[in-house]
This record gives C-alpha cells, structure tokens and sequence, in this order.
C-alpha cells in the first residue's frame, strides 16, 4: 500500500534536549493509525515534522509522495492538524474564521461547515474566545473536515469534550474516513479512541518507537484464556512455550498466550481443565505485554496511568 | 437550529492572508492613522477657524513653519509603533502560529503586513499633501507645490523605513521589548555618531558633523539626517538624495525580513532572537551603558565627552565579556528565557 506519510531516520533536538531520536515511521494512506505515548514522548514532534511546520534536523520526510522541505504550504492544502489547546483567533467570531477558512482552502465544503458548526450547537455570531475548550476543539474539528484533507492529523483532538459530543466527533471522523478515504493519525492518551478508530497502532517512548502494528495482528497475536482446574494447578502445566503469563487465583488461571489460541485450549483440556475459556483483552493489556516482553518498564506504559 | 450568516457583511477581502492580517490587526492601522492625522487636524481647523490672519496661517502652514516639518517626527514614530504593533498584537491575540500551520507561507503572511503599514503610511502622507497643495492653490501659492512634493516624499520614505526596519527587526525577534530597543537604538544610531564624531572632533580644533561647517568638513554633516527622527529636515535635492536613501534602506532591510522570517525555525518563534548571534549585540549594549557608568565614575575629567567615550570603550571590551557570562548564568538558573548555550 502506498504511504501517506515516510519518514526514515528522523532526529529532532529542541534545545540540547533530543525529543525524536532517529526514528523511522510509516503511516499507509487511507489508513487511520493511533499513536500512543506519555506526555513528552515526542507525538506532537512527530505531528508537527508531517506537517512541514518543524523541520528535522537530521533525516527525510515524504507526506503525500511530496517530499518536505522548509516552506510546505501547498502541501498543508491536503494535510490539516487539529489539536486541543491550539489557539483559534480569539477575536474572530465564528462565522468570520469559517469564512477565512473558506478563502484558505481549494476544496472547502462550505455546505458541511454549516452543517457541521449547527449540529454542534455553535453560534456562528458567537467570538471564539467566548467558546469551552471543547466547543474550540469540535470548531477545529469541523473546519478540518469541511476542508476535506486527504490527511488529518490529530492530536488529542477530544480532550476537554463532554462523552456525547465526543462520541459524535469520532463518528464523523469515521465518517469522513469511509466517505473520503482519508488518513487519520490520532494521537491520543485514549486507547479506547485508538482501539475503535484505528487500523494500526504505534508506540513512541522517549523519542522512540517501541511498538509499531497493525491492530488486526497486534489482537490476533495476543489472547487470554481463562481456565478453571479440578484441584490446584501444577506450574508444569503452564510450561508450554506460547504461554507469555500467568496469573493463578486458586484453581482458576488466567492465561495470555501468544500466537494461535486452539493448540493452548487443546493443551488446557488435555490437562483436565473443568473450564478453558477464551476472554476479552482490551488494547491496553495486550500494549502492557507486548512491551514487557520486549523488555520495556512500566514507566514506557504511563499513557496508561 | 442556530441562524447560520453566511459570509460575514463587509468581508470585501477575496485573499485569505490579507483577510486575515486586516482581521487581526484593522483595529492598529485604523487608529495608527487616525492618530497620525489628529495633530494636524487640529493645527488646520485651528488656522482655518481663527479669527481673521487664516491666509497668514494657511501660509506658515503650507510653508512648512507648521506643516509638514513637525508632522514627520510624529508620523514617522507611530510608523515604528505601528511596526512593532502588528507583530505583538498578532503574536499574543492573533494566533500568528496557528495560522502558519495552514496552507499559507510565511512569506505571504510578512508581506501583508508590509503591503498593509505601507499603505496606511502612504495613504496619511498622500491625503496631507493632497491637502497642503490644494490649500496652496487656494491662495494662490502654486509655486509652493514643488517643495511640497520633495518634503512628502523624504517624510514619506523615512515613515516606510522605519516601518521597514522594525518589521524587519520583529521577523527576527521573537521579543516585543528587544524589538523596540533594536529600532531606537537604530533611529538614535545616527544622532549618537554625530554626537561622539563632534565631541572627539573637538579636540582637533575642527567641528565636523555641524550643519553650518564648510569646506572638507562638510562630509561629515547631515550624519543626524540618516536617523529618520530628525530635528529640522533636508531641502532640495539633499531631501531628494535621502528619500532615496530611505527607500532603498526600505527594501534592502524588506528584503532581510523575507529571508529571516522564512529561514526561522518555528521552535524559535518565541524566543528573544531567532539568530543566537545576535545576543552579542545585547551584551554589547549592556556593556557600553555600563562602560559609560563606571568611565564617568573612575576616570579623572570624565566630564570631557571625549574621555568618557574613550573611557567607556576600554571598559566596555572586558564588560561584554562579564556581561555575556552573566547573561548566561543567569539563562541557565534563573531566566526562562535566553541564549540556548
């Protein structure tokens, strides 16, 4: 699949203080990919060198097959950046800065940023300043799919929005994904975002990245059987080379088996379990063992605290 | 269902940079040339509605005794401030960063607000002299119109660089406060060279640099003039030769802004200077006011101008160097803000 955005060998230092660290990243186009990492892990650099506004210092850059240099501003006609805490023109009444967007971008759907800006409930008279947190970030968020991108960058973009309009926003950005095919790179502290949206999934630690999957083989990789025994378990019985943990609580176990899930079952069952039972392991459980395993402390998991 | 409005009423601007410059900033340009256009305003209603003695005033007026010779200090100086206005209103309220994350390139974003302070300058200086030649018809003064032309012109060119110079310092100054110290210190640069030229002149029996020399010495006159804020202003063809100058200082530091602007990294856009270099210019300034303080202090006769400026050169050599360790200790320990290394 073609890339929407390359990036091979990417270092970038603010200050002394190096906030990507040679960092090779791929994002396939049409696809939305999550980008997972604790405050200062570097995802806003990472946003920021795709969109052309920071330059690296070391390596190169290639969003929409165009590679970037310093200047980039006829490639942001196809990439937009949405993030919370972003500062619209304060002054700017809302109808005013939908109006300057209008006049910014080629392919600007004037009939869904009405739609839009009403079903959310913002006046278009309304000053922006005078806006909540989120009522910005859902303003951004419309002005970004009126504006029709073939990539849409994300940064924490439902920080701050109550659960119904959040839900909202994330179906329109679905929405717009099916309708347009557009790229979508989320980065969030919320795996829940990820695990609905997104396709694939990357891990940045300390300017780094520690994980890079898609979803599908990154779920289809990691299971978790539940088994209950007859008596107590005997430890012989877990030694079996996909069984990555265990955590025994008197005669249930719960198992994380890495790889295929049936030949692990068979084994339980051939062992006399009176139970083997597949159970549901969400996103945040499978980055945690994935990671361990890899060798990773804990402190790598903080988007999870 | 909220009423939706549509395109805003008057939003006459089909360019989205310039929509948004005159946006951002409509409120400065209105009121910088208002206030540009307020004392004169009030020296013509004055003289038109005096009692009797209108011709005699109209006259002085169009002659320059009131007209435009103390206009052009004023507008000249609400030019720089106009400059320094538009950045800082844009940096702090206008979401200048958010709006270089669009399709829009940093080039086009300086230039409207160069295409717009020039053409509030130009418009104030177009409508006075439109008004000054109209009143010298009206008296019959034809003959005034031509020095009226030149007077505009220079006045006009020394407005724009300014204006030019501080957008140009403000492109690469990421600090309100150290682009307003770079354009006085540029505006007073010249008037401090006439000073310290006269004053070591002194000592040589000669008085180069003043208006009334004659002879060789002559080449040294005028220095004063190079500073846009001026007392008095050039005539004739000198007012010429420095309009000239001014307009092609105007687009020489047009030019530098450009490139600066363009060539900033955006991690820097805060920062006090964009080009670490150039914090060897603070410390020089540091050093040559407090060379002057600590030459009148210890130097015998310090009240000799030329002493105390000869004084304050040998004191400000070792004094940058103390200045910049300082500056530097204090970056890293107490400041929030300064040089990186």
């Amino acid at each position: 699949m073609r890339p929407a955005i390359e990036m091979s060998d990417v270092t970038k230092v603010f200050g002394g203080k190096m906030a990507l660290n040679h960092v090779d990243w791929r994002v396939d186009a049409g696809s939305i990919h999550g980008l997972i990492g604790a405050n200062g892990a570097g995802k806003t650099t990472l946003l920021r060198l795709a969109l052309g506004t920071l330059w690296p210092d070391q390596g190169r850059i290639e969003v929409l097959d165009q590679q970037l240099g310093r200047e980039n501003a006829d490639l942001r006609q196809h990439v937009h950046y949405v993030a919370t805490g972003r500062s619209l023109p304060p002054h700017f009444r809302v109808d005013e800065w939908l109006h300057y967007m209008g006049l910014l971008y080629d392919r600007w759907d004037e009939r869904r940023a009405r739609h839009l800006v009403e079903a959310m409930e913002i006046s278009a008279s309304s000053i922006i300043r005078s806006l909540s947190t989120g009522m910005q970030a859902s303003l951004q968020l419309a002005g970004a799919i009126a504006a029709r991108p073939a990539l849409l960058l994300l940064d924490e973009p439902t920080n701050g929005m109550d659960v119904v309009v959040k839900r909202q926003v994330l179906q329109l950005m679905m929405d717009m994904a099916a309708a347009e095919g557009t790229t979508m790179v989320l980065a969030t502290h919320n795996i829940e975002d990820v695990e609905r949206l997104a396709d694939s999934v990357s891990v940045l630690y300390r300017g780094r990245f520690v994980l890079n999957s898609s979803l599908e083989s990154l779920k289809g990789h990691m299971h978790r059987l539940q088994v209950v025994a007859d008596g107590e378990w005997s430890d012989a019985v877990f030694a079996q080379p996909h069984i990555a943990h265990v955590e025994k609580r008197g005669q249930v176990a719960l198992v994380t088996v890495e790889g295929p899930l049936e030949p692990v079952a068979a084994h339980f069952r051939e062992a006399g379990a009176l139970l083997v039972e597949p159970i549901d392991m969400d996103l945040a459980e499978i980055f945690r063992m994935v990671l361990e395993k890899e060798g990773y402390s804990r402190d790598t998991l903080a988007w999870d605290a | 269902m909220i009423p939706w409005r549509g395109t805003p009423k008057g939003q006459w601007m089909r360019d989205a940079v310039s929509f948004r410059e005159w946006r951002v900033n409509r409120s400065l340009y209105i009121t910088a040339a208002a206030v540009m256009l307020f004392p004169w305003i009030l020296i013509l209603s004055t003289s038109i509605g005096g009692p009797g003695g209108e011709l005699l005033e109209l006259r002085a007026i169009v002659g320059d005794n009131a007209g435009l010779g103390p206009m052009n200090g004023w507008i000249t100086a609400l030019a720089g401030l106009l400059a320094l206005g538009v950045f800082w209103n844009d940096r702090s309220r206008g979401g200048l960063d958010t709006s270089m994350e669009g399709p829009v390139s940093r080039r086009a974003l300086l230039m409207a607000k160069i295409r717009l302070g020039i053409f509030t300058i130009t418009g104030v200086w177009v409508l006075l002299f439109v008004t000054l030649a109209f009143i010298a018809l009206a008296i019959g003064q034809a003959g005034l119109i031509g020095p009226l032309v030149v007077a505009a012109l220079w006045s006009l060119c020394s407005a724009v660089a300014l204006y030019m110079v501080t957008v140009s310092f403000g492109a690469a100054m990421g600090s309100v406060f150290f682009t307003a110290l770079a354009s006085l210190l540029w505006v007073m640069l010249p008037r401090i060279v006439d000073s310290v030229v006269f004053q070591l002149t002194l000592g040589f029996g000669q008085r180069l640099s003043l208006a009334t020399a004659t002879g060789w010495e002559t080449t040294l006159i005028d220095i004063r003039w190079f500073s846009v804020l001026t007392d008095g202003r050039p005539t004739g063809w000198v007012a010429v030769l420095y309009a000239g100058y001014f307009a092609a200082l105007a687009l020489f530091v047009g030019w530098r802004a450009l490139v600066w602007w363009q060539r900033t990294p955006m991690e820097r856009f805060h920062d006090p200077f964009y080009y670490p270099q150039l914090w060897n210019f603070w410390y020089a300034f540091l050093a040559i006011l407090s060379g002057m303080f600590v030459a009148a202090l210890t130097i015998p006769n310090a009240g000799s101008q030329a002493r105390l400026y000869v004084g304050a050169l040998v004191f400000g050599v070792p004094l940058w160097f103390l200045w910049r360790w300082i500056w530097r200790l204090l970056s890293r320990n107490a400041l929030s803000w300064g040089p990186q290394s």
